[in-house]
């Protein structure tokens, strides 16, 4: 069974300390929410896993199927099967959504030789198709004057037609009006039925009564502080993080004693 | 003074025997001498800003001999197309409309001296020149070529020329090209240059495009590689409703030198002038995009657009950009925009993370950069031969096996006056 293994991380950015010693692990056809105040740590740790150059592993390790990924660039890890649908998608000018897309999949599936160009097409009209885009998104520009829910259709179209093993959707809910969500979120679910596993960075809970994780997790400064299932994702709804906080204080407070 | 090292084994003397042996006509002799001159004596440019680009500019002239070179255009039904040189015997009032006048600067000095190619077209009215006329301008084997094109559009007129200039040998050489076309009343022209050069070689070049009232001209420059590219157009919107548009692509590597200007002149009332240039730049590659907008006096309602934008690769390129606007009446719409910028990282990262290489996000970013230019090249011919030698260009692979005519114009590459609006591909405008 294949998994993807973060081993006590720590991440910084500009020298600022962000991750301190997170771990987790995701197998294949799992979906991890992953939960967390503002500041929290959540957006680095998709940067991490993805490979941005910005960001410095200090120590700890992740491990794809059992070997480190850190030694490579993000292609590689893209060729490896991981995908980050992006929280801010880049726009870039003069390139059609299309036209990047054929070449991110050639790019990312070489063992498949190129694809077809017609049959291309017919897979990605179907996709649009399923996530209710105007088939005229296929000859825009990347994101270029896109909605914030456009850009974040955008991103789950990228991730249906590219079939990675593990996506990292980092805060793809946000700025979705009701119906929005749903589609985006039907989109994931499509996805998953591919055996994908999927680390879901949110701020609500409101999409995951849509996408439903299979384990909840708690991310307090750089650490995951507590886990369980979707149950608890409805407490801290209720609750709100203060919650969590609390708890871990008392926690503290008695480790001192 | 650097640009006063330049040795002319081409002398006044020289330049008047050539201009008898071939029997030209007193007045062009006297021109020819009077350039010469001013070759020597004008300065490359006035502007310190320039100078940062034009100091390493050696044209290395010497040995160089005055030669025509043989010169095959094949007959076209219909129209006046000779070599310049048998068009001056044979039409000397109307030549010497355009070509008897004291040059304006030092490299259409240079030219007037010494031009022995080049070709006098001449559209007869209402004619529509279905297939491109295609030019070639390469030195083979000598060091240095000069060329002069005039080309008439009588009115109601409508063709289209591709002028290919290149050197691929391993020699330097330096190519002169000048050409200046008028449009009379709705004619419709199109002018398309390419260059390839390899690195020793040098190409200088300047256009001049009158446009009278209705009339419409589109060029399109494709400007890759050449120890150092200095190219001046003008476009003057004479007549009311005019329409003159120009779009180039620059492309430098290396220690490459480009010196760019495009400036457009309204004159006519309702005329429109729209210039974008787009230029790449990597290595220790150095570009300079100038140009002025100038609108006159009685050009009320007309339109300018004047662009130049820029991409840096790695750290020891550089670019300017210098757009002016004079504008001397009211009720107009002018804009002018300019940039220099390097790729975005999170650019990067993101296109990376879709499995694209470095170097592969570089470029889809750079295609995309230049895309609005080149989505205006209606004609295929050009712009797959563009798309090729960018292609070579990136990959860092010799231009030579690219050698000769354009292929594949066909008659559906007969230009397209379906031009889309003016400013329809600005952020600002787009709906």
């Amino acid at each position: 069974m294949s998994d993807l293994e973060l081993l006590n991380l720590h991440v910084s950015i500009d020298g600022k300390k962000i991750l301190k010693g997170l771990t987790l692990t995701i197998k294949q056809g799992e979906t991890h929410a992953i939960m967390g105040p503002n500041g929290s740590g959540k957006s680095t740790l998709s940067n991490a896993i993805m490979g941005n150059p910005k960001y410095s592993i200090d120590s700890g390790d992740i491990l794809l199927d059992g070997t480190s990924i850190l030694s490579l660039t993000p292609n590689q890890r893209a060729e490896k099967g991981l995908f980050l649908a992006f929280q801010y998608p880049q726009e870039i000018s003069g390139v059609s959504l299309a036209y990047f897309l054929r070449n991110a999949y050639n790019a990312s599936h070489p063992q498949n030789g190129k694809i077809p160009v017609m049959e291309f097409h017919k897979k990605l009209q179907e996709k649009m198709k399923q996530l209710k885009m105007d088939p005229s998104f296929a000859d825009r520009y990347l994101n270029e004057g896109f909605s914030g829910g456009e850009k974040k259709r955008s991103e789950i179209l990228q991730l249906a037609m590219l079939e990675p093993r593990y996506a990292i959707l980092d805060e793809t809910d946000s700025g979705l009006d009701i119906d929005a969500l749903k589609t985006v979120s039907e989109g994931i679910n499509l996805a998953a039925k591919n055996k994908l596993g999927i680390l879901l960075i949110t701020h609500y809970q409101r999409i995951l009564r849509f996408v439903k994780p299979d384990f909840v997790h708690v991310m307090v400064d750089g650490r995951i502080v507590k886990s369980g299932t979707s149950s608890l994702a409805e407490k801290l709804e209720k609750k709100g993080y203060e919650w969590v906080i609390e708890e871990l204080k008392e926690k503290a407070a008695k480790n001192r004693k | 003074m650097e640009n006063q090292k330049n040795q002319l084994s081409i002398t006044e003397e020289s330049v008047a025997q050539f201009s008898k042996s071939a029997k030209e006509p007193s007045w062009l002799t006297n021109r020819r001498i009077e350039a010469i001159k001013l070759f020597e004596t004008l300065p490359i440019e006035n502007s310190p800003l320039f100078k940062k680009y034009a100091s390493s500019l050696e044209l290395n002239l010497d040995n160089m001999q005055l030669q025509q070179q043989p010169q095959n255009l094949p007959a076209i039904d219909g129209i006046a197309i000779m070599p310049i040189s048998n068009a001056i015997q044979s039409h000397e009032k109307l030549i010497r409309q355009y070509i008897d006048k004291a040059p304006d600067n030092k490299f259409s000095a240079l030219n007037l001296a010494t031009f022995t190619n080049g070709y006098f077209i001449h559209i007869p009215k209402n004619t529509a020149i279905e297939l491109p006329i295609s030019l070639l301008n390469s030195p083979e084997n000598l060091p240095y070529i000069a060329a002069k094109n005039l080309i008439i559009a009588e009115e109601g007129s409508n063709f289209t020329l591709t002028e290919e200039n290149y050197s691929h040998s391993q020699k330097g050489a330096v190519v002169s090209s000048s050409t200046c076309a008028h449009a009379k009343e709705k004619a419709s022209i199109s002018l398309n240059y390419i260059n390839s050069f390899n690195d020793k070689s040098s190409f200088i070049c300047d256009k001049e495009i009158l446009l009278e009232k209705n009339s419409k001209s589109f060029s399109s420059s494709g400007y890759f590689g050449g120890k150092q590219t200095i190219s001046t157009q003008n476009t003057i919107m004479q007549g009311e409703n005019s329409f003159g548009e120009d779009y180039g692509v620059i492309f430098g590597s290396n220690d490459e030198r480009y010196s760019v200007t495009s400036n457009i002149t309204n004159l006519g009332k309702n005329s429109k002038g729209k210039v974008v240039s787009k230029g790449v730049y990597r290595d220790g590659s150095k570009g300079l995009f100038k140009g002025m907008a100038t609108i006159g006096k009685d050009a009320k309602n007309s339109i300018s657009y004047l662009a130049g934008h820029s991409i840096l690769l790695g750290k020891n390129s550089s670019s300017d950009a210098i757009p002016g606007l004079k504008i001397d009446t009211n009720d107009v719409k002018a804009t002018h925009s300019a940039s220099i910028a390097q790729i975005d990282e999170s650019q990067l990262f993101y296109l990376m993370s879709r499995g694209l290489s470095l170097d592969d996000s570089n470029k889809l970013v750079v295609e995309g950069f230049l895309s609005p230019v080149l989505s205006q090249i209606k004609l295929k011919a050009v712009a797959y031969r563009i798309r090729a030698l960018f292609e070579l260009m990136w990959e860092r692979k010799p231009f030579a096996q690219l050698h000769g005519h354009l292929e594949g114009i066909s008659k559906d590459d007969s230009h397209s006056s379906d031009k889309k609006d003016l400013f329809e591909g600005h952020y600002k405008y787009r709906k």
